[in-house]
């Protein structure tokens, strides 16, 4: 009996193999990407000229001090905000709305609290018109270790399984692009750990676009391969970084020498940035 | 758990005293037409009961309650739909809803009369005034407390116009529009027995009126009692319907939020 449930449940992983994107698909091109806001009365200056190309199945971390525009360049992409200047391509075509190829997973507080685990994670399928959302839908949370959640409301998990379910949801429309804004940020920091090393084991499989938002130098450096550092007054790019660590990464990954060597740049370089905030401070408190 | 069998505790002596003040300020007045003691009510009870007239009075009473109800749900669950689609009719009737709301409702039971006569249609009227403001503002103001980041999440899963009203929209409102079909019974409840009291010829309101003239104060208080015990299983019922269509509200309303 156990020995049949065993041979079943392996049958259902070698099913379980994700279906890859459309292979060269999910490439991102940001042209002089300018964006401002008017908010109270004031100009508000959220980018300014940022160029950036990322190619197909690249995991790339957007990082920089908060206030940097990182969240406003996601959301560019997304869809949700329009640039200013400049122009923002997927594939090659202009992105004038939100779709379903480049869904978004957000820091915290996105699934529909009026749905169990499962309807969160058929939406997208269902918005598509799927045949069979709600078994495509299983095996999704499957990936995430949520099968046996299937039913649960989302005010019923913890904060971790919460964003479970909703790398879920995104994987399950099976975009080319996935874009996450601080998706761990609002967790424990082994919760955070252990969602990371989740994530890279799904997106080794998968190899889709990545663009990742964050202010925690450790989570890009670990996730990516490629890191771009906004700066602060002006909101430029402040450089690109490879990371020169193989894949797939594991615990290991942040013994490593190139690891520390990365660590330490970025991390002079986001403060330097950072203190401008507090010299910029400085100033007005003088005048 | 120690808590709630205190409250509960706590709960009944409060009731407790209440008819213990009851007894003695009975006994020191002397008087069963100004205030019967507590016994009364069992006896105004089995009298009332033995005589078909409080099944008849309260069966008069809910059939109005949940007839003005209905039209008033109807009306203002309608009237939101339309004003939220279209900016211009919101402008129009705001002003007015907002002249009219301070009307208590039992003003309107002099104009209902002189509109509707005497019988069950001033009643409805009357009911359905009281019931309509609660659930107007109630589900309006549903319409906007939808979160951003939720209409984010259903757009970029492919989640078009329509797809955002039925899935995002409507279920963020479905809370407060219940929360407004809950005050909106309570007060249609309440409307109800005040429209009986003159504009009607059965229902509690009006049962309670005959007696007071025949000097049967015992099954006045029979009335005020139904009326309260009516009123209060209502509320339970509905909060009970609550929790079980929206499992995931109670973690804000434990929060405080409502």
């Amino acid at each position: 009996m156990a020995h049949e449930q065993l041979a079943h449940s392996s049958r259902q992983d070698a099913d379980a193999s994700p279906r890859q994107p459309l292979p060269g698909r999910g490439a991102i091109t940001l042209e002089g990407l300018s964006v401002r806001f008017r908010e109270g009365g004031r100009d508000t200056v959220a980018l300014t000229n940022v160029d950036l190309a990322i190619s197909p199945g690249e995991f790339v971390a957007i990082l920089g001090p908060s206030g940097c525009g990182k969240s406003t360049l996601l959301n560019v992409i997304a869809g949700f905000e329009r640039p200013s200047l400049g122009s923002v391509r997927v594939d090659g075509d202009a992105v004038t709305a939100p779709g379903p190829e480049r869904p978004v997973v957000f820091q915290q507080h996105s699934l529909f609290p009026w749905m169990t685990a499962l309807d969160n994670v058929a939406f997208g399928l269902r918005m598509a018109g799927h045949v069979s959302a709600r078994a495509h839908a299983t095996h999704y949370l499957g990936l995430v270790g949520l099968a046996d959640y299937h039913d649960r409301y989302p005010h019923e998990l913890s904060g971790g399984m919460q964003q479970r379910v909703g790398l879920a949801r995104a994987l399950a429309v099976e975009p080319s692009i996935l874009l996450m804004d601080e998706p761990f940020g609002a967790l424990d920091a082994q919760t955070r750990v252990l969602m990371q090393e989740q994530l890279l084991r799904l997106w080794e499989q998968w190899r889709h676009t990545v663009v990742f938002v964050t202010h925690d130098l450790d989570e890009a450096i670990f996730l990516a391969d490629r890191i771009v550092v906004l700066g602060l007054l002006p909101n430029i790019l402040r450089g690109t970084f490879d990371v020169a660590l193989p894949r797939p990464r594991g615990r290991g990954a942040r013994a490593s020498a190139a690891y520390q060597g990365l660590y330490d740049v970025l991390f002079d370089l986001i403060r330097q940035e950072s203190l401008k905030t507090f010299a910029a401070t400085g100033t007005v408190t003088e005048l | 758990m120690r808590s709630r069998g205190r409250a509960a505790l706590l709960g009944l002596t409060g009731i407790g005293l209440l008819l213990a003040g009851w007894t003695i300020a009975a006994r020191k007045l002397d008087n069963s037409i100004l205030l019967p003691p507590p016994t009364a009510l069992l006896t105004g009870l089995r009298e009332t009961v033995l005589d078909g007239t409080l099944v008849r009075d309260l069966a008069a009473s809910l059939k109005r309650v949940l007839s003005g109800f209905s039209l008033a749900a109807a009306t203002a669950i309608a009237l939101v739909v339309v004003t939220v689609s279209f900016r211009p009719v919101r402008q129009l009737v705001m002003p007015v809803l907002a002249l009219l709301r301070p009307i208590p409702p039992i003003a309107w039971v002099p104009i209902a009369i002189l509109w509707f006569g005497l019988g069950d249609s001033p009643s409805y009227f009357v009911t359905a005034v009281a019931a309509f403001f609660p659930i107007f503002i109630n589900s309006l103001a549903g319409v906007g407390i939808v979160e951003e980041q939720h209409l984010r999440a259903a757009r970029c899963l492919g989640a078009g116009r329509l797809a955002l009203i039925r899935f995002i929209y409507f279920p963020s409102a479905l809370p407060n529009l219940f929360t407004g079909l809950k005050i909106g019974l309570g007060q249609a409840w309440m409307a109800v027995v005040t429209a009986e009291l003159v504009a009607a010829q059965s229902g509690l309101g009006y049962m309670i009126e005959l007696n007071r003239l025949q000097l049967e104060t015992q099954r006045v208080l029979v009335g005020m009692l139904v009326i309260a015990l009516v009123g209060a299983l209502m509320t339970l019922s509905l909060s009970w319907a609550e929790n079980l269509l929206f499992p995931w509200r109670q973690k804000y309303r434990r929060k405080g939020a409502p």
